[in-house]
C-alpha cells in the first residue's frame, strides 16, 4: 500500500529551483533512502513534505490526503512526523519531560481539561509515562531521563530527537541525516535502532543520510536527487551501479 | 518536589497575611501602596504568560487601557453596574488582543516587540485625538465605584482578590497541557510544531487570556481611580510592567510579584527622586540583563548550585590530599 505519493513537486526560491518535479512513491512498512550530493534538495524537499514549506508546483498525499501546503502540526496530527538535521531539542528540559512534550498529540483531553493542571496526573493515568519510559528504553536512553537534555552526548541527543518524534505516534518518521556527526560506534546503535523502528514499531520511514554506509545498510530502496531532480530510483545494489548516480557524486571524467 | 511546596506554603502564607494588614495598620497611605503593588502583580503576572510563549510585549498598558476605557465608558454611559462591567472590559481587552495578536503573533522575536511597541502607541494616539467618544487628552473623570466598595480598605480586599485569581489561574495554567505546549513553543517553536502543537493557536490563547487579566487590572483602576486618561497608559507604563516580570523573574510564577513588590517599594521610598527613577530603572534592568538574567527568583537555584559546586571542590581538594598522604 502506497503511504506517501509525492506528484511533480517543485520549489522555487526566487530563481532558483530546489526542487524540480520530483516523483516518487513510499508504501508501508518500507525504509527509503534519499541521498544526492550537497545542494541537491533533500532537506527543501523534506521541508515541503513536513509542512514546512508549500510547493510551488505538484502534491505531497499522505494516506490518500492532499497535504501539500499544510503546516507542520497538521501534517504530524496525520502521521507524519520529522526530525530535523541540527539537533534541535527542549534544550533546558529533562530528557523525560522532551518526551512528553512529544506526546502532545496524543494526550488530547478536551479543551478545560487542557487548561487545567491535573493534565500532569492524567498523563499518569493514561499511561503516558509508561509509554514515555517504554520509548526511552527501546532508544537505549532509560539511564539519562532524568538530565537535562543539553548534557547529554551528541550521539544520544539525537537519539533523543528520534524519542521526541516517536512520542508523537506516527505511522511514517522522516529522519534528516539522523547520523550527522555521530562517531562509528553510535552509527552502528543508529542504524540497529532504525531498522528496529520498522521491524517492531511498524513505523515506515524516509531517510536523508551523507552516510553512504547507512543509507545502503538500511534502505530498502534509494532515490537519488542532483540538482532539485530525481536521476534514480532503485534498490541499494542497482543505485551503487548506476552511471548517473556515480557521475553525480564523482563528475564526469573529462 | 518539596521545594516547590515550600514556596508554595510560603507563598500562601503571605497572601493570607495580607488580609489582616488592613486590621494592623489603618494607615490608607500603606493601603494605597500596596493596592497598587497588587496591581502591578496582575500586571506583570499577565504578562509573564505571554512571555511564556517567547513572545515580549509592549503593549501591556495598552491592553490595561483597553479594560479601564471599555469599563468607564460602559458605567458612565449606559449605566452598567460596575461588578458587571468588570468581566466585560477583560473580555473586550481579550477580545482585542486576538484581533490584534492574529496579525502581529505572525512575526516573533524583535519584530513582534516593535509591532506591540508601536500598537501600544497607537492607543494613547487615538484616545488622545478621540475627545468626543474616549475624552481626549482630559480623559473620563467622574467614574463611579463599584457597589459596597468606597474605602481605600475595602478596595485593598478587592485588588487582593484579583491578585489572588490571578496567581490561581496562572498556577493552574503553568501546569496544564497548554502551559506545557507554551514552553515547547518558547523552548524550541520548530520542534514543537513538528510534534502537532500549533504555534499560532497558543500563542494568540496565550496573548488573550494574558490581556484578558491587563483589562481586569485596568478595570480595577478606572473604578479606584475615578479617572482614566492616556499619560497612565503610554509606553512607560508598559515598560515598568515588563521591568517587573523580568527583573522578578519569569522563569518561576512568583517572578512578577516579587518584581513589582521590590520595585513599586523601591519607587515609593525614593519618590523624592522621581525625576531619576527612568534613569535608575533603566540601569538596573541592564544590570539585571547582563549579571542575573533570570531574575530574583533565579537567585536561590545559582547559590544551590554554587554550594554544590563547593561541596564538589572541596571532596576533590580532601582527595587530593589524602592521596599525596
Amino acid at each position: 500500500m502506497v503511504l506517501l505519493e509525492i506528484k511533480g513537486v517543485s520549489k522555487y526560491f526566487g530563481g532558483l529551483v530546489a526542487v524540480d518535479e520530483v516523483d516518487f512513491q513510499v508504501n508501508e512498512g518500507e525504509i527509503v533512502g534519499l541521498i544526492g550530493p550537497n545542494g541537491a534538495g533533500k532537506t527543501t524537499l523534506f521541508n515541503v513534505i513536513s509542512g514546512v514549506y508549500r510547493p510551488n508546483t505538484g502534491k505531497v498525499i499522505f494516506k490518500d490526503t492532499d497535504i501539500s501546503g499544510r503546516r507542520p502540526n497538521i501534517v504530524a496530527g496525520k502521521g507524519l512526523v520529522r526530525t530535523w538535521q541540527e539537533t534541535i531539542l527542549f534544550k533546558e528540559e529533562t530528557v523525560f519531560d522532551n518526551v512528553l512534550i512529544g506526546f502532545h498529540l496524543k494526550a488530547k483531553t478536551n479543551m478545560w481539561a487542557n487548561l487545567l493542571p491535573s493534565f500532569r496526573s492524567s498523563l499518569k493515568q493514561d499511561n503516558i509515562f509508561r509509554q514515555a519510559r517504554e520509548i526511552l528504553g527501546f532508544m537505549g536512553l532509560i539511564s539519562m531521563k532524568d538530565e537535562l537534555a543539553k548534557n547529554l552526548p551528541h550521539g544520544h541527543q539525537r537519539a533523543l530527537g528520534v524519542s521526541i518524534a516517536l512520542a508523537s505516534d506516527p505511522e511514517m518518521l522522516l529522519l534528516d541525516e539522523p547520523v550527522t556527526g555521530m562517531n562509528p560506534n553510535e552509527t552502528m546503535t543508529m542504524m540497529n535502532l532504525i531498522r528496529k523502528i520498522r521491524e517492531e514499531l511498524k513505523i515506515t520511514l524516509v531517510v536523508v543520510e551523507h552516510d553512504m554506509k547507512v543509507i545502503m545498510g538500511v534502505c530498502d530502496r534509494i532515490v537519488v536527487l542532483n540538482y532539485g531532480r530525481k536521476i534514480a530510483e532503485g534498490p541499494p545494489e542497482a543505485i551503487k551501479k548506476n552511471k548517473e548516480v556515480i557521475e553525480a557524486y564523482l563528475g564526469v571524467e573529462a | 518536589m518539596l521545594n516547590k511546596k515550600i514556596i508554595l506554603l510560603v507563598a500562601l502564607g503571605v497572601i493570607i497575611a495580607l488580609f489582616f494588614v488592613p486590621v494592623i495598620t489603618t494607615n490608607t497611605y500603606y493601603h494605597y501602596i500596596l493596592i497598587m503593588i497588587f496591581l502591578n502583580a496582575i500586571l506583570a503576572l499577565s504578562l509573564r504568560l505571554i512571555m511564556n510563549t517567547g513572545e515580549i510585549s509592549f503593549a501591556h498598558a495598552a491592553f490595561m487601557a483597553a479594560g479601564a476605557y471599555a469599563s468607564a465608558i460602559l458605567v458612565t454611559r449606559t449605566g452598567l453596574n460596575v461588578w458587571a462591567a468588570f468581566p466585560i472590559a477583560a473580555l473586550i481587552s481579550a477580545a482585542l488582543a486576538v484581533v490584534v495578536g492574529i496579525p502581529a503573533l505572525r512575526v516573533k522575536g524583535v519584530y513582534f516587540f516593535l509591532v506591540s511597541f508601536a500598537f501600544g502607541m497607537v492607543v494613547v494616539l487615538i484616545i488622545k485625538s478621540w475627545p468626543g467618544f474616549l475624552g481626549g487628552t482630559y480623559g473620563i473623570g467622574d467614574v463611579p465605584q463599584p457597589e459596597g466598595i468606597t474605602t481605600t480598605g475595602s478596595f485593598y480586599f478587592l485588588a487582593l482578590g484579583l491578585t489572588a485569581l490571578t496567581l490561581v489561574v496562572m498556577y493552574l495554567l503553568d501546569n496544564s497541557r497548554f502551559g506545557i505546549a507554551l514552553k515547547a513553543i518558547k523552548g524550541n517553536d520548530r520542534l514543537a510544531e513538528s510534534v502537532g502543537i500549533s504555534i499560532m493557536k497558543h500563542k494568540v490563547a496565550a496573548f488573550a487570556i494574558g490581556c484578558f487579566f491587563a483589562g481586569l487590572a485596568g478595570a480595577f483602576y478606572a473604578h479606584f481611580i475615578q479617572h482614566v486618561g492616556p499619560y497612565v497608559f503610554d509606553f512607560s507604563r508598559s515598560m515598568q510592567i515588563l521591568m517587573y516580570a523580568v527583573i522578578g523573574g519569569t522563569g518561576h510564577i512568583l517572578g512578577p510579584i516579587i518584581g513589582a513588590g521590590v520595585l513599586s517599594t523601591l519607587q515609593e521610598v525614593f519618590k523624592e527622586f522621581q525625576s531619576y527613577s527612568s534613569i535608575a530603572f533603566g540601569a538596573i534592568l541592564v544590570l539585571t540583563m547582563l549579571f542575573l538574567p533570570g531574575g530574583i527568583t533565579s537567585i536561590p537555584g545559582k547559590i544551590k548550585s554554587l554550594i554544590e559546586k563547593r561541596h564538589i571542590n572541596s571532596g576533590q581538594r580532601e582527595q587530593k590530599t589524602s592521596e599525596t598522604q
